[in-house]
């Protein structure tokens, strides 16, 4: 306070309370903040002086702030400023912690908070007070000045070899040591001719480097030849490194190494054979992998750990070697085909990590931290990503349109296809089959479905197509018609016109599908043995087979090959995203993986549901719009509705590829995403999928129940013969169910029964009970168009009991009580006396409220006495309207 | 233009770009916005707010130099002739304008002004030093011999 009481006014200078009132002592008036601002200009020598003048300048010459600078200098970290620095990050660190409330400190605009306000000290801690200088510093500075100092001066000796040398001549480490720390007392300027000093210190040094250097590399050099030179290698190394770092003999160090400059492995190596096999780009990393192990050793024995060497060499390797390879490489597969370059890539990342195992790993000599290491990864691969991330999205929708285009080129024409249908048990058992061999090889890796199913160089060949012997196998023992598989695209549109022109019998396909699946399965028993790496996936992969072929016959409007062969390829791609996904990138390339691993899935599900499913089903629907009962009357089998049941199938391909990629979401998505987010681009598209799967089935749901009712109209109007309710009163009734009833139960059974277990239950109920209602309205027409007898009439009840049975069979509460309404109507058809007959139509209760009296009347009136008794019957029914 | 007032009433006018050498002025300018009002320095006089305002105009040009650039390179360099002749004042003035530097916060003139009395200290026994800067030893004579003896300490191991 009394230092700047001088600037109210000079006369009161008297007043201030020091030892020497009657003099001005005008050093007293500057802070101690500015003097020891002016300390720190002085050299050495001077502050010994300054100390002498009095205790307050002692004080302020001795304080740390002073003398770290110079220890600074000398590129020491004393004790004391080591604690006090670690003092105060920490200081910061909880001051942060306790004001934010979280681990990072608030930025506004990029910068620290405090950084925003001008003027104020980054923190209150880096503000040092005075009461903590200890004066420690200046007590290490003197020891290593004092150490120095001779050395230094004696530089003033131009003439003759200096001391530095002489002394320590025969210890390159310790010269080192020394003229390092001499270049940092020059630094510190520490007498008068320092500037003479310091250019003597520095031609000293470039000297000593040099020679060191000279030694370093002749040991190198004939290192391989006499191991005992590694020593004097290491020594000029370690010299070198404590002189300056040693970047210079690092350098040397690594510029000799024959990788950099003498690559025996050129990338075009790779590309020499047809298909490209890249054995020679395996070869490439691990013999970098092996060297890197190789090098650990070395640049352990070689130098301290201090200068990092390690770090140094494993950047160059892959700033120059891995990444100039890596560029040819992918730039000429790129130009082949893309989806061979996208492999590389994922490969290459595998590779990567490898060589970042390797160069973590802590058993050996030397090895580097994690983040480190991953920091050179990401710095090799972050150009790449882009294009890659790109060329990924760009193959998979190409990878998806391609093949769904080839299947429709094959598969269209075969639309008209009765034949083989599949009985509802064995379907089940199917789907079953199918569904767990998929998941079994949806489970197994990909590297080994695709090593024992595909090729590198083919790569469309899908996992699931039978391998070549099963199909020609197929082919010789079957009629032609039978072998449904991809490859034999000539075969299968000849299987197509068969089924055109004269659809062959259900059995024999059947048949045979049966017998290529025992094919199949003989087969992977015979390679269980021989291939015990890859069994699981090649039995699955049978399984798979099996279950396809045997499924195959259901599949010409939808593929579930096709959708197969689309879900491997996306899987393929999907684990090489993932890869990179797990891999962890920072900043936006982050988001930007995870983007493309989601991108990767949606675009499955939007090429397999508007192009694939949604035609398959509009072609269904349209087949089932255009037919009418009349044009397939010469068909053999009228209780079969070729469209109804091809749409009918459909559903059921539909629900098993709705399953599949159910199962592909589970196995693969699910690792990445987070199945309860709503929000998410997978989960989101995933519900679209479903929805649309949906729309599909309800819109040609609507179809087929008309055209179901409209063929059952057509048995009961084409079968029911006249006599089946008006007999000859002599004949004798067998009480069993008329055939037109019979067949036209049997159709609506077969049908209804076709979608069991394909579609949800309430879209089930809702089915049955349009179809109950819509047949219940049909059954009164066809009974209202009717002669009946009272022999007939037993017939009648008989039919109307088979209706009746067959609707309770289908569990719809709602449309139980029209039938039951029926059956009690049908009564009305064997009384003989007409008040009777009166009483039991007024008696409305019987029918559940589901006739009116009307259409009781109605009923009545197909009486074949009805003329007779009509006066009887209806004498009363306007007393009863009044009523 | 920016009114800086000074301890003892006297108003001067400057330039923004030389005022705002003084980071002081320069985070008020900031902060408070332009405005007519003059901006009081109670801590300056006349006399010396007129000298660092001399020193401000001829350095209106010098780029903002990063502080660790300073320590670095410029901070040992000898001061410029202009700088120098100043810095030819007498030591009350020095001082006072070496204050009102730090005052006002212009670190280059703070640092000329610090390396000017550290020449002056340079190469003075310390009864100069004392005298020069009007110093009392308030050392007792057991610390003075003391203090003498370890000066020989010093001496001598220099001299091997």
């Amino acid at each position: 306070m009394a230092d700047v009481s001088f600037l109210s006014d000079e006369s009161a200078a008297c007043s201030i309370p020091a030892i020497a009132p009657q003099m001005l002592s005008a050093a007293r008036f500057l802070q101690p903040d500015i003097l020891i601002h002016i300390f720190k200009y002085l050299p050495i020598a001077a502050t010994r002086n300054v100390a002498l003048c009095s205790r307050r300048f002692k004080v302020l010459v001795y304080d740390d702030e002073i003398w770290d600078e110079k220890l600074r200098c000398l590129g020491i970290e004393t004790p004391v400023t080591v604690t006090t620095q670690a003092d105060n990050a920490k200081a910061a660190d909880t001051a942060t912690l306790s004001l934010m409330g979280s681990g990072s400190s608030l930025y506004i605009n990029n910068k620290p908070l405090n950084e925003l306000i001008p003027g104020l000290k980054l923190d209150p801690f880096t503000a040092r007070s005075r009461a903590r200088s200890t004066g420690k510093a200046r007590e290490i500075f003197s020891q290593f000045y004092t150490r120095l100092y001779p050395f230094y001066v004696s530089l003033r000796n131009t003439t003759g070899e200096s001391m530095v040398l002489s002394e320590y001549g025969s210890e390159p480490e310790e010269c080192g040591k020394i003229l390092n720390k001499l270049v940092g007392l020059g630094k510190c300027k520490a007498v008068d001719d320092y500037a003479q000093l310091n250019s003597e210190t520095e031609k000293i040094c470039r000297y000593f480097e040099s020679a060191c250097l000279h030694e370093f590399e002749l040991a190198y050099d004939t290192q391989d030849v006499d191991r005992m030179q590694a020593s004097i290698e290491q020594q000029y190394a370690h010299a070198l490194v404590e002189l300056n770092g040693g970047q210079s003999c690092i350098q040397t160090f690594i510029q000799k190494h024959s990788m950099f400059y003498d690559n025996p492995f050129t990338p075009d190596a790779n590309f020499r054979s047809t298909p490209p096999n890249f054995q020679p780009f395996k070869d490439f990393m691990e013999a970098i992998g092996d060297e890197l192990k190789v090098q650990s050793n070395l640049i352990h024995e070689v130098f301290p750990p201090k200068a990092d060497v390690y770090y140094i060499f494993a950047d160059r390797v892959f700033e120059d070697v891995i990444a100039e390879y890596l560029e040819t490489v992918l730039e000429k597969a790129r130009s082949i085909d893309l989806q061979l370059y996208l492999k590389i890539v994922a490969s290459c990342l595998d590779s990567c990590l490898g060589f970042v195992e390797i160069l973590t790993d802590d058993k050996q000599p030397s090895y580097l931290e994690k983040e480190r290491t991953m920091n050179i990864l990401f710095k090799l691969f972050l150009p790449l990503m882009d294009d890659y991330l790109h060329d990924e999205q760009e193959y998979i929708s190409q990878a998806c349109e391609k093949h769904i285009n080839q299947w429709k080129a094959t598969a269209s024409g075969g639309h008209v296809n009765t034949a083989n249908t599949i009985s509802n048990q064995t379907r089940e058992s199917f789907k079953r089959k199918y569904l767990s061999a998929f998941k079994k090889i949806v489970s197994v890796p990909v590297e080994l479905v695709s090593s024992a199913a595909t090729t590198i160089s083919s790569p469309f060949q899908t996992k699931v197509v039978p391998s070549p012997d099963i199909s020609v196998d197929t082919s010789a023992a079957n009629t032609p018609t039978a072998g449904p598989s991809t490859p034999e695209i000539g075969q299968d549109e000849e299987k197509d016109k068969n089924r055109l022109s004269a659809p062959p019998a259900s059995v024999v396909v059947e048949d045979t599908d049966k017998k290529s699946a025992e094919n199949g399965r003989q087969l992977s028993s015979s390679q269980t043995g021989s291939r015990p790496n890859s069994v699981s996936s090649v039995k699955s992969e049978n399984e798979l087979n099996n279950a396809m072929q045997e499924l195959d016959a259901l599949q010409h409007l939808l593929s579930l090959e096709l959708c197969l062969q689309l879900i491997h390829i996306n899987k393929d791609a999907e684990h090489r995203v993932q890869r990179f996904v797990k891999v962890g990138f920072p900043g936006r390339l982050r988001t930007d993986v995870q983007k493309c691993a989601e991108h990767v899935f949606t675009t499955l599900l939007k090429k397999l549901g508007p192009k694939h499913i949604k035609t398959g089903f509009d072609r269904a629907t349209l087949h089932l719009a255009k037919y009418t009962p009349q044009e397939d009357v010469e068909s053999a089998d009228q209780n079969n509705v070729a469209p109804l049941t091809e749409f009918f199938e459909l559903v059921h391909i539909a629900d098993l590829i709705q399953q599949m990629i159910e199962v592909y979401w589970k196995e693969e998505m699910l690792k990445v995403v987070d199945r309860h987010d709503f929000l998410n681009e997978v989960n989101k598209e995933k519900k679209t999928f479903e929805r649309l799967l949906d729309d599909c089935v309800a819109q040609g749901m609507d179809q087929g129940i008309q055209v179901l009712i409209a063929q059952v109209e057509y048995i009961l109007v084409t079968e029911q013969k006249g006599v089946d309710f008006h007999p000859s009163p002599d004949s004798l009734a067998d009480l069993k169910p008329s055939k037109a009833c019979r067949d036209a139960i049997e159709c609506l059974r077969t049908h209804t029964e076709m979608l069991r277990g394909s579609v949800e239950k309430e879209t089930m109920n809702i089915f049955y009970q349009e179809v109950g209602r819509r047949f219940y309205e049909l059954l009164c027409k066809h009974i209202k168009r009717q002669t009946i007898n009272e022999q007939g009439g037993f017939q009648i009840i008989s039919d109307l009991n088979a209706y009746d049975n067959y609707i309770v069979s289908l569990r719809q509460r709602t449309v139980t009580p029209y039938f039951a309404a029926l059956k009690a109507l049908a009564n009305i058809y064997i009384i003989s006396n007409p008040s009777d007959i009166k009483d039991v139509i007024h008696d409305l209760e019987r029918y559940h409220g589901m006739l009116r009296i009307e259409d009781l009347f109605e009923f009545a009136a197909c009486r074949s006495d009805w003329p007779n008794i009509k006066k009887t019957v209806q004498k009363d029914m306007t007393d009863c309207n009044i009523m | 233009m920016v009114q800086l007032l000074s301890s003892d009433n006297e108003t001067f006018t400057v330039d923004k770009q030389v005022a705002e050498r003084s980071i002081l002025i320069k985070n008020m300018l900031e902060d408070v916005g332009e405005s007519d009002a003059p901006i009081p320095l109670p801590n300056v006089t006349a006399k010396i707010l007129k000298k660092v305002i001399d020193w401000c105009e001829h350095h209106r040009g010098d780029p903002v130099s990063q502080q660790e650039e300073i320590n670095d390179r410029k901070r040992l360099t000898e001061i410029d002739e202009w700088d120098q002749k100043f810095m030819e004042v007498d030591q009350e003035t020095l001082f006072e304008i070496i204050l009102a530097a730090n005052y006002l916060d212009i670190k280059p003139l703070l640092d000329i002004g610090c390396k000017t009395v550290a020449n002056m200290i340079k190469g003075k026994s310390p009864e100069e030093i004392r005298r020069t800067f009007n110093i009392v030893n308030d050392f007792t004579p057991e610390v003075r011999q003391f203090g003498i003896i370890s000066h020989c300490y010093f001496l001598a191991m220099l001299s091997t």
